[in-house]
């Protein structure tokens, strides 16, 4: 089984202060630390279970600068067999239909049965690249999946949906899935699998090497616009109630009911 | 002079650092508090290959040289020292002894399961009355026949007492002073055999223990080395042990550290946080400024010894920085925390416990500055 698995590496906003950036189109992300976008791990996990049980080959697929490779390297360290990074300044990373088209073009031309993507990258939540890319290798495509069987020619998936109901859909291979956190219990790499990682190949390529235009991916023929980022003002409303606890329990449930909040 | 990481220690550091939050973090107080060892996590250590970190890959261990390790063991070690006690005693310390002192069939007999954890290994030398003077030792080991008969106790083993064999410091013949000194294989089970639990001031998830050796017989073939090197092989082994425990004060200072700047922007008096007084400032950036210096040289330490140059005074001076510094630093880090400081709640008063330790293990204070004395002066005062 060849899988080939679309890893992403996003900033942990949950330690620094989120500010935007001089032009209004980008975070200042000079404070935070970067790491792994968190379905990707699960993805990676995935892809290195299903080798680990059928057997075949588990290429990770990234896009991004250099700074990337120690992300990209722990997923090969873990069990990933080799990668391909993809840096090209030409690139529209703002558009997910134009990251599709460049990961798509990584994939195409070479065997593959399954592809995995995370459900969603946590800095942009389009929830879109995995999706697309599954349209533009016209291939067959599972959402936010929980579990996987794989088969002969054939992927049973169990996906997530509202209300904790469950689907299951059967999907003929090659077929793009993207994961759901939860799905499995991301290892830790091994010490030795780290050793082991610096050994195999990690491919830098550029959209010449791919074969697209600058036309296809930029900023002038993407159909979406960044206009701007902002921080929304924060206002608030403080209500003071009055009164003995019991008339204020009265109050306080009375306005929850009446806000739709109970 | 390079002073960056390689893409490889930074996953190294990344990989421990993500395993003791994820592992180490969520349990260590529990442990603590019911003073238990954590096997599992042991166990785990192992099968990530940081039991083995420093060991040969041919004998089961993952072949990386001491700058890696010790990045390995600042990030476990922030979490929490004593959990990495008993990969201390028994991969670092009796690892390293068993590797330079064992034979060939030896070491495919330990080392393997020594690197998985799937057997544990303790390595004994304090006696009640030899501790700094270890060529003191008065455990006796004698030959009846093709055995090694064994009388005498230890004290303050690390992992004493889980240990399935103790490699054991003993003196052959009284008159040979070192070089009666054997080091001799006892497997626990061996009747004659007996550990006793020691309780102290910290290592609360770990297992410290005195051991008697009464009449213990074990094959002959259970020296390891010869008579006349034990003291030399074990003295070895403490030495990496020595860099393992300032990369441990390493750890231990930088959880102080971050932990008082998180509290110091939180906790408001007087209507401001406290790290915007200058007197909290100072305190922080005190230590911050000593952790930088001193990170430093536990890595040129650990330079040298990758490479096998000579290292001496420059790993004592590491571990005596790092180990008081490891203590003033939990010290610093609760007075910054107040009474929160005093309680488990927050990651000082463990690093508190804990940090005294490491200045005592690995060879005091006193026994380093003679070790950079000697060193300077050519003149030993233990002589
Ligand atoms: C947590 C922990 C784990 C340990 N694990 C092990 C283990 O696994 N195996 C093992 O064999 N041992 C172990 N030990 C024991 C440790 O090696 C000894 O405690 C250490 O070598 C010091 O010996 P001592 O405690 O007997 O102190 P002593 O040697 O009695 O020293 C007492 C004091 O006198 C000072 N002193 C001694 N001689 C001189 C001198 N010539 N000049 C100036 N001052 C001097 C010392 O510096 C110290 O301050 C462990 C200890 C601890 C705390």
């Amino acid at each position: 089984m060849n899988i080939f698995v679309c890893i992403k590496r996003v900033p942990d906003t949950s330690e620094a202060e989120v500010k935007v950036d001089a032009n209004g189109k980008d975070v200042d992300s000079s404070k935070f630390s970067f790491d792994i976008n968190d379905a990707d791990n699960y993805a990676v996990e995935e892809a290195i279970l299903i080798k680990e049980k059928v057997g075949g080959n588990v290429k990770v697929v990234s896009m991004g600068p250099k700074d990337g490779d120690v992300m990209i390297r722990m997923a090969l360290a873990k069990g990933g067999d080799s990668a391909i990074r993809i840096e090209d300044p030409r690139i529209n990373t703002v558009d997910p239909l134009q990251v599709a088209k460049v990961l798509a073009a990584a994939v195409k031309g070479q065997d593959f049965d399954l592809v995995l993507t995370g459900c969603m990258a946590e800095d942009d939540g389009n929830m879109a690249v995995g999706v697309a890319l599954a349209e533009t290798l016209g291939v067959p495509h599972a959402a936010m999946v929980k579990k996987v069987e794989v088969d002969e020619g054939k992927v049973k998936v169990y996906r997530e949906l509202e209300g904790g109901l469950s689907e299951v859909v059967e999907l003929a291979l090659p077929a793009v899935l993207t994961i759901q956190t939860g799905i499995n219990e991301p290892r830790y790499a091994p010490i030795r699998g780290i050793r082991m990682a610096q050994k195999k190949e990690l491919k830098v390529l550029n959209l010449d090497d791919l074969g697209l235009a600058e036309d296809d991916v930029s900023e002038g023929s993407s159909l979406v616009e960044l206009k701007n980022l902002y921080i929304p003002e924060v206002v608030s409303h403080a209500e003071i109630i009055e009164g003995e606890p019991e008339e204020k329990a009265e109050i306080l449930a009375d306005k929850l009911v009446k806000g739709g909040l109970l | 002079m390079d002073f960056t990481l390689s893409e490889e220690q930074k996953m190294l550091q990344e990989s421990a650092r993500e395993f003791a939050l994820k592992e180490m973090l969520p349990t260590i107080r529990e442990y603590e508090e019911e003073r238990r060892v954590n096997h599992a996590l042991t166990k785990k250590l192992g099968e990530l290959g940081m039991l083995g970190i420093h060991l040969p890959e041919r004998y089961g261990g993952s072949g990386y040289d001491y700058m890696s390790a010790v990045l390995v063991w600042e990030q476990l070690s922030y979490v929490s020292w004593t959990q990495t006690l008993t990969a201390l005693g028994h991969g670092v310390l009796a690892g390293t002894v068993l590797n330079l002192g064992a034979n060939e069939s030896q070491k495919q007999k330990y080392l393997p399961p020594l690197c998985s954890g799937e057997s544990i290994i303790a390595v004994g030398a304090v006696e009640p009355a030899a501790g700094s003077d270890a060529a003191a030792i008065e455990t006796s080991a004698r030959v009846d026949g093709d055995q090694w008969v064994i009388n005498g106790s230890k004290n303050f083993i690390t992992s004493g007492g889980l240990a399935d064999t103790c490699l054991v410091l003993c003196q052959t013949d009284k008159n040979l002073g070192w070089r009666g000194i054997a080091l001799i294989a006892v497997d626990t089970d061996t009747p004659g055999f007996s550990s006793h639990p020691i309780s102290m001031v910290g290592d609360l998830a770990g297992d410290l223990s005195n051991l008697g050796f009464l009449d213990c017989r074990v094959p002959r073939e259970n020296l390891i080395g010869e008579v006349g090197r034990g003291l030399h092989i074990s003295l070895h082994g403490i030495d990496t042990a020595r860099l393992f425990i300032s990369a441990g004060a390493l750890g231990i200072t930088q959880s102080c550290l971050d932990a008082s700047i998180e509290f110091a922007r939180e906790r408001s008096q007087f209507g401001k946080p406290i790290g915007s007084y200058q007197m909290i400032q100072d305190s922080i950036a005190s230590l911050a400024a000593e952790l930088m210096a001193i990170r430093w040289q536990v890595y040129y330490a650990a330079y040298l010894k990758s490479r096998d140059l000579p290292h001496a005074k420059e790993l004592s001076a590491a571990k005596i920085l790092a180990s008081d510094l490891a203590v003033k630093a939990s010290e610093e880090a609760i007075r910054i925390h107040g009474a929160h400081g005093c309680t488990d709640d927050y990651p000082p008063a463990r690093h508190y416990r804990d940090s005294i330790l490491m200045t005592i293990l690995g060879g005091t204070r006193e026994m380093h500055k003679l070790t950079i004395g000697r060193e300077l002066l050519g003149l030993n005062a233990r002589s």
